[in-house]
């Protein structure tokens, strides 16, 4: 018997693929699928110096001007960039063209529904309190509205933008700076928003000549980098309570876990505005886990976990065909599972002719064996996770009741398996497992010819000499109850 | 990361092609909530129903890797030692359960490669005979002799001569067959009326001259008074069993136990010479139920003698020549002195004991009498294999013996 893999497609196997991704996501084993890894800009941001700013810039170029055959369209804005990304204030700068795409496609549309799930619903992550409405303030436009939504979980600082236009009149504007022959000036219209708190720090206005390529990228933004130099970064902080279980390790808002004290209560300042995926252990209890958004200067999150229920009954069918039965208990904040019990072949299902003509033969089967053992298993992920994988080490005796001893061709099984625990609530669960069992001290020959069945010859289900016996493929599912 | 590379960083999400974290956040979002809210709707009822279904559905036909017949005779060839013959054996799926019966031809003569291919099929015994085994045989399903299992009692069987005769108590039709590969068979029937109850089989070797003595036993009920008794024939082995005036004669007649058998029952008498007296036996089935009996009466030539119940509650198959009884079932063999105590459990499973023969002392050891066992294990051949060896089965023969003065060994 061989696995068959043909006729398995690319895309079966992508689907698979996928489908482990999420499994390993869903179990926390891929560190960057959390709700704080939005981009790397905030991860640099904290890794750098959190004094450096994170900016967006965005302008919006008079079609005169992009008209000119002097300048490349894209020049304006990336010389925008890369003049403020030489301040040695500047950590990192955005450009908002990048989102807008450069194959005809708007693919910044697919960003903004990623981000607030609905095109033009307004801001994501900003209550509404909090759009400017003073007269020196503007509302964003959609552009902007799109680059704010972008850069706001990503903890950039500010937002530049602005147009630039041809300073002429409008009956000029027919007239080509290249095919008159003049040059003309440029006004040049910025102003600098806070992403945070939407509001317009400062407005720049200024007319230029038109500049040269190397201009560009040297003199012509210097009046917007002396604002720039005065800024600062912003620091929204909000006072987070944590109020849990003395010793609960609180992880996910700070870069080093947070420990209850005694006292039942921890005070930490995290960035306000910011997403957090926090965890919870608490010695003894169920860990809690979450998403927390900050939104303002003080908030408290209560934690109260459930105490773990550690004690177990477990019952379990080997192969589907052979029940047996387990008393267990948790260890370390139920990862370790250790579990004592049996299996037996005194009664089991046995379809040895399912696939050929109808029988009279009976449909279950009864040898004169109990195998009692103890088997450890380590649980992985946390121990609230609705699934949890593991892997289990045992050892079975097999005890022959037929002659009231340790059976003579096989006395010993040492079993290892890996598998799955699927929480349905507290109490109860399912698992499935998978793995060998190895028959140290045994005579194989002899283990092959009791399964009646089976020829001598190699086969994909066992290995075996004349010492040990190796069966592969040992699958077993069942059920746990846990309580306290 | 540079401060130019992060300039022109661009989202990893916008490149669609590939499966990215914000794809496996959206996919756990749909799917693990739902699969939650399915468990929690289960209740416990539920939950160990579909663990039985589940369970019922994935039943395969895998075996565990254990057989009782198998394991005993694994404890209990480690305690015999070297086998004195062992054969590879090719076979048919009709003889899986096959045995190999070596021959013997009075208590002097025994072979280890002639003899009798003894298997189960269709509720039935069958018998083929094996003139000169050799490695690499494929035996057939053919067979010169079949008798039927009856109510669960298997045949009692006897092989005696070189020719691979073959004496057969025939549980369900109440007779006895003597037959010859390739010859016709010759049988006693009782003579049936409605006083006749049931028939017995049994063997003793014969020391005086070396000539195996078939028991049978007829039990009859007197239609008048109600008082029953049973008739114990004697025949020699070799001679025409259905010649009731010269070699198979009436020699006891001694008073029937309280209870009636269910089909035949067995029958030995001890010591071996028919001529002396001495104890005589019957085990069987009682009528109507699935108790086992076993009654001795003490003096062979006392007619007038009750019998009396031996704590035994098997069904005795034969007499070793030390005069205990041994009741054999499917993984074990029981030895019970001649007062019904028992003495030793012996595994045996696919180690079967054949029969006793004699050791003469140009052999070794003196002359002595030996227990013959005969092991068969088998293993299912690949179908490349089958065309290879024309068999579906393999078997490893293995022929043991041990002196029966010895066999408390088997039982440590």
């Amino acid at each position: 018997m061989g696995i068959r893999i043909q006729g398995w497609h690319l895309e079966k196997l992508f689907w698979i693929f996928r489908r482990l991704l999420v499994l390993l996501g869903c179990l926390g084993w891929i560190p960057w699928v959390g709700a704080q890894d939005l981009g790397s800009p905030a991860v640099e941001k904290e890794a750098s110096s959190p004094t450096r700013l994170l900016l967006l810039v965005s302008l919006e170029v008079d079609r005169g001007l992009q008209r000119s055959d002097r300048l490349p369209p894209s020049l304006w804005e990336e010389s925008l960039a890369a003049s403020l990304v030489a301040l040695p204030a500047v950590g990192s700068v955005y450009q908002g063209q990048n989102l807008q795409g450069s194959q005809g496609k708007s693919l910044g549309d697919d960003t903004a529904q990623a981000i607030s799930g609905k095109e033009g619903t307004g801001l994501a992550l900003v209550p509404q309190d909090m759009v400017p409405s003073s007269q020196d303030q503007y509302p964003p436009t959609e552009k902007e509205n799109l680059l704010l939504r972008w850069g706001a979980p990503r903890n950039y600082d500010y937002l530049i933008s602005g147009t630039l236009a041809v300073a002429s009149s409008p009956s000029e504007e027919a007239s080509l700076p290249h095919a008159s022959g003049k040059a003309p000036s440029v006004r040049i219209h910025l102003y600098i928003r806070d992403i945070m708190s939407l509001r317009i720090i400062h407005t720049l206005e200024w007319n230029a000549p038109f500049p040269s390529e190397a201009e560009l990228l040297q003199t012509f933004w210097l009046p917007l980098l002396d604002a720039v130099s005065s800024l600062s970064s912003t620091d929204y902080v909000t006072s987070l309570t944590i109020q849990g279980l003395p010793g609960t390790r609180v992880r996910g808002f700070t870069e080093k876990p947070v420990i209850i004290p005694e006292e039942g209560t921890a005070v930490v300042q995290v960035p306000k505005l910011h997403s957090f995926s926090w965890h919870a252990t608490t010695p003894g209890h169920e860990d809690l886990s979450g998403s927390w958004l900050t939104m303002n200067e003080e908030e408290t999150l209560a934690l109260s976990p459930l105490p773990l229920l550690r004690n177990t009954l477990e019952w379990g069918m080997l192969r589907g065909q052979f029940g047996d039965f387990w008393l267990g208990r948790y260890f370390f904040q139920n990862r370790l599972h250790l579990k004592i019990g049996a299996e037996q072949y005194i009664v089991g299902f046995y379809f040895p002719s399912i696939w050929q003509a109808p029988t009279t033969e009976s449909l279950t089967i009864s040898l004169p064996m109990i195998l009692p053992g103890l088997v450890g298993e380590w649980y992985f992920g946390e121990n609230s996770l609705f699934i949890r994988p593991y892997v289990a080490l045992g050892a079975l005796l097999r005890l022959n009741l037929d002659q009231v001893a340790l059976d003579p061709v096989a006395p010993l099984i040492v079993l290892g398996r890996g598998g799955l625990l699927w929480r349905v609530d507290r109490q109860w669960s399912f698992f499935g497992e998978l793995g060998v069992d190895w028959y140290p001290l045994a005579d194989g020959l002899l283990l092959v010819a009791s399964q009646k069945t089976q020829s001598e010859g190699s086969s994909p289900l066992f290995l075996y000499s004349d010492r040990w016996y190796l069966d592969f493929f040992v699958f077993r599912c069942g059920v746990r109850i846990s309580y306290e | 990361m540079s401060k130019n590379v992060v300039t022109f960083w661009r989202p990893c999400g916008l490149r669609r092609h590939i499966f990215t974290t914000e794809d496996a956040r959206r996919e756990l979002t749909l799917y693990l909530p739902a699969a939650r809210r399915l468990g929690r709707g289960l209740t416990g009822y539920i939950l160990t129903a579909l663990l039985l279904g589940v369970g019922l559905l994935v039943s395969s036909c895998w075996h565990p890797p254990f057989d009782p017949a198998v394991s005993a005779s694994a404890r209990v060839v480690e305690k015999l030692g070297n086998p004195v013959a062992e054969y590879t054996l090719y076979g048919s799926s009709a003889a899986a359960t096959g045995f190999f019966w070596p021959a013997k031809d009075g208590s002097t003569t025994f072979s280890l490669n002639t003899g009798l291919w003894v298997w189960e099929e269709n509720n039935r015994v069958r018998i083929g005979y094996l003139p000169s085994l050799a490695s690499g045989m494929v035996i057939g399903n053919s067979f010169f002799l079949e008798l039927p299992l009856y109510k669960g009692e298997r045949p009692w069987l006897l092989q005696y001569g070189a020719n691979g005769m073959v004496y057969g108590g025939d549980p369900q039709n109440l007779r006895i067959v003597q037959a010859i590969p390739n010859d016709p068979c010759n049988q006693y029937i009782p003579s049936v009326d409605g006083s006749f109850i049931s028939i017995g089989f049994g063997s003793l070797m014969n020391s005086t001259d070396n000539v195996e003595q078939v028991y049978i036993g007829s039990w009859w009920i007197d239609p008048n008074d109600g008082t029953s008794y049973i008739n114990i024939y004697v025949h020699k082995a070799g001679y025409n069993v259905s010649d009731t005036t010269n070699y198979t004669t009436l020699k006891y007649t001694l008073r029937s136990p309280p209870e009636l058998p269910e089909g035949s029952f067995w029958v030995g008498k001890y010591p071996h010479d028919e001529d002396t007296a001495g104890p005589v036996y019957v085990s069987y089935q009682v009528r109507g139920t699935d108790a086992f009996v076993t009654y001795k009466w003490n003096d062979s030539g006392n007619s007038s003698e009750d019998p009396y119940k031996l704590p035994i509650p098997n069904r005795i198959t034969r007499m070793l020549s030390t005069g205990d009884l041994v009741a054999e079932l499917d993984t074990k063999m029981l030895v019970y002195s001649p007062e019904g105590n028992l003495k030793y459990v012996i595994p045996t499973g696919s180690c079967r004991f054949i029969h006793e023969v004699w050791v003469p002392a140009s052999l070794g050891g003196g002359g002595h009498l030996e227990m013959l066992f005969s092991r068969s294990i088998r293993w299912k051949l690949s179908s490349w294999e089958q065309q290879q060896y024309g068999g579906s089965w393999k078997y490893q023969v293995s022929l043991y013996r041990i002196p029966t003065a010895e066999l408390y060994r088997l039982a440590e």
